[in-house]
């Protein structure tokens, strides 16, 4: 009785929907039925606007966790709380020397829902300059930068850095002393390189050093200019994951036949018409030759995944927002350098390298740890087990030696360094003797000879470079870690419990 | 049907209960944002000062006593500042409060 009644309440609700989306008003707004069948369900993805960027159908393979890690989809939504966050604090913030501050306090203590606003702003941005980093290490480890995905990979690290200077020209608008002194040195960082180091950091901060001019530029790149790159890039780089073929996955077959191979050229019958999809390069879900029955229907089978990740970073920031405020400290005062000056945690592991040698640490290793990244799609190019976590199980035994090898290395060097390094040896050694002899030059070199032996040995291009970048994460992580807990006053080593700074 | 796509409708479903919770997490974490936003840490100095007038005040003949719950945003403003120390300093120009602890209270003006 109650399983009759149940069915006839469903059929009832169930009529009730199909007559109000058969209904002209919402055939006007909403192009397709119910989506209680495929055909519905795949145009309720391909005739709206938002969710277009989304293939109709999915693979099975794609959908899974451990796939993904869900990270690309992670930084976008924090992306998306960051702009909300940040539209409405603009409402309460002006950047000039003499109101920033005072703003600050009054989001702290006055507008309502200032201080969740601006913590969740300020965690959220946090969390984005980790996620994509993060993400930019799942796309490597998968193999997931092999063509046709060159330039999409060479696009993610785009907006690596950009992520990184977008939160980075947002930590001088609170003006106290935390944002003062921790921009002073980041801008510090950027006056480095030869030739042309003073005038960047002239046109970053609209004069010599960090006043209101730097204020104003940061705030207008913060809030127009880079958001705006950010999401021209982005839509970019979206647009590629779909036109590259999806996300990528292993193979199917011995064969090695792969949905993304492309169009061949050359091979037009210019007396014959072609639809889109044969000019397309990789194929659509329906052509080529994975089985269609390897494949879902993108509503609900990824919209509802992309809803529940997006209801739990939203809730995780929100959680994260409730138990720890941003900081706030004293407002910035330039006769009072704090000691350590710090520059943003995720810049730590470069201050680390700088106060060995500034022209190694602020300009050789970050410029070649960007455009070595960036190259990487362009040296290891073989199909080699793409979509497949670490290549095989000697390339994750691989990738844990190597970071551990990256990770021990840092503190040997900075106790080798301690004891014999050229200025405990030699105090008036000449500056380009400690730039050639100090421990991120040893640590470039030794990653180098590290990574070219693995090629060597395995004559495995991707082994190679699973070798270089697992030491190089690794090492960076530990140079982060050093940066940001063992560096007290004057730089010297302390233990984190002995910490008289502030934290970031 | 194909052992992957039944896999996956299993799956969905513990998507769902995921959705569930998370959803339950998120509507408690969005009320205690509004509480946090609305229980102030200047309310309770201003409540606090609010009860001392009126146990100062009973007995003394005044007919109308201040209402404990009564909160409000004062701010001074200057030509150099905004000030809004007294939204947390109430009475402290009162030689009535000269020895109470609410007066003195957290300083973050």
């Amino acid at each position: 009785m109650d399983d009759a009644s149940g069915t006839l309440g469903k059929s009832k609700v169930s009529r009730l929907v199909n007559w109000i989306v058969s209904t002209r008003v919402w055939r006007s707004i909403i192009r397709h039925g119910n989506p209680d069948n495929d055909l519905d369900r795949m145009q309720a993805v391909f005739t709206n606007f938002f969710l277009h960027i989304m293939p109709a159908r999915v693979h099975v393979h794609t959908l899974r966790p451990t796939a993904t890690l869900g990270l690309g989809v992670i930084a976008l939504f924090l992306f998306f709380i960051l702009i909300i966050t940040g539209v409405l604090l603009m409402f309460y913030y002006v950047p000039s020397v003499d109101r920033a501050y005072n703003d600050m306090k009054d989001l702290q203590f006055v507008v309502s829902y200032g201080v969740i606003l601006r913590n969740m702003h300020r965690w959220a941005a946090h969390g984005m300059v980790a996620a994509v980093f993060i993400h930019m290490c799942r796309v490597f480890y998968t193999g997931s930068y092999k063509p046709p995905r060159e330039f999409n990979w060479v696009l993610g690290v785009v907006l690596w850095v950009l992520t990184m200077f977008l939160s980075f020209t947002g930590y001088l608008l609170p003006w106290d002393q935390l944002a003062f002194w921790a921009i002073t040195v980041g801008s510090s960082i950027a006056a480095y390189p030869p030739l042309m180091g003073d005038t960047i950091r002239f046109m970053l901060l609209g004069g010599q050093e960090v006043g209101q001019g730097a204020l104003l530029r940061f705030y207008v790149l913060h809030v127009a200019i880079l958001p705006i790159v950010i999401s021209m890039v982005l839509a970019v780089h979206l647009w590629r994951v779909r036109k590259d073929g999806g996300l990528a996955r292993p193979r199917e077959g011995a064969g090695g036949a792969h949905p993304t191979s492309a169009v061949g050229s050359g091979d037009w019958d210019t007396g014959k018409t072609y639809g889109l999809m044969a000019l397309a390069r990789g194929v659509t879900p329906v052509v080529g030759t994975q089985a269609p029955e390897e494949e879902v229907t993108a509503w609900p089978h990824l919209t509802f995944r992309l809803l529940v990740v997006f209801v739990a970073t939203l809730t995780a920031v929100t959680a994260v927002s409730l138990l720890f405020d941003a900081p706030l400290e004293e407002i910035a005062n330039p006769t009072h350098p704090p000691n350590p000056s710090k520059a943003p945690w995720y810049f730590l592991g470069l201050q680390e390298l700088v106060s060995y040698s500034a022209l190694v640490g602020g300009v050789i290793v970050p410029g070649l740890a960007v455009l070595g990244i960036m190259l990487i799609p362009y040296i290891d190019y073989s199909p080699e087990a793409e979509g497949v976590w670490f290549t095989s199980d000697r390339g994750r035994k691989l990738a844990w030696k190597s970071s551990l090898a990256g990770a021990v290395s840092v503190p040997i060097l900075i106790i080798l360094n301690a004891q014999f390094g050229l200025r405990t040896l030699w105090a008036n050694a000449p500056q380009i003797m400690v730039d050639i002899v100090n421990p991120a030059t040893a640590l470039l070199i030794g990653m180098a000879i590290f990574s070219s032996t693995v090629v060597r040995r395995t004559g495995s291009r991707r082994l190679g470079a699973i070798a270089l970048f697992s030491s190089f994460l690794g090492a960076l992580i530990v140079l982060t870690i050093i940066g940001t807990f063992f560096r007290g006053a004057n730089w010297v080593f302390v233990l984190p419990w002995e910490q008289t700074g502030a934290g970031h | 049907m194909n052992s992957d796509i039944q896999a996956e409708n299993h799956a969905l479903r513990k998507w769902h209960w995921a959705f569930a919770i998370v959803g339950v997490v998120a509507a408690v974490l969005f009320t205690l944002s509004y509480w946090m936003d609305y229980d102030r840490e200047w309310r309770k100095y201003q409540r606090n000062y609010a009860s001392e007038l009126r146990a100062i005040l009973s007995g003394k003949g005044v007919r109308e006593l201040p209402n404990p719950g009564i909160v409000y945003v004062q701010t001074i403003v200057s030509p150099t500042r905004v000030d809004r120390c007294q939204m947390c300093h109430r009475g402290i120009d009162d030689p009535r409060f000269a020895k109470s602890p609410h007066i003195s209270g957290k300083s973050r003006c």
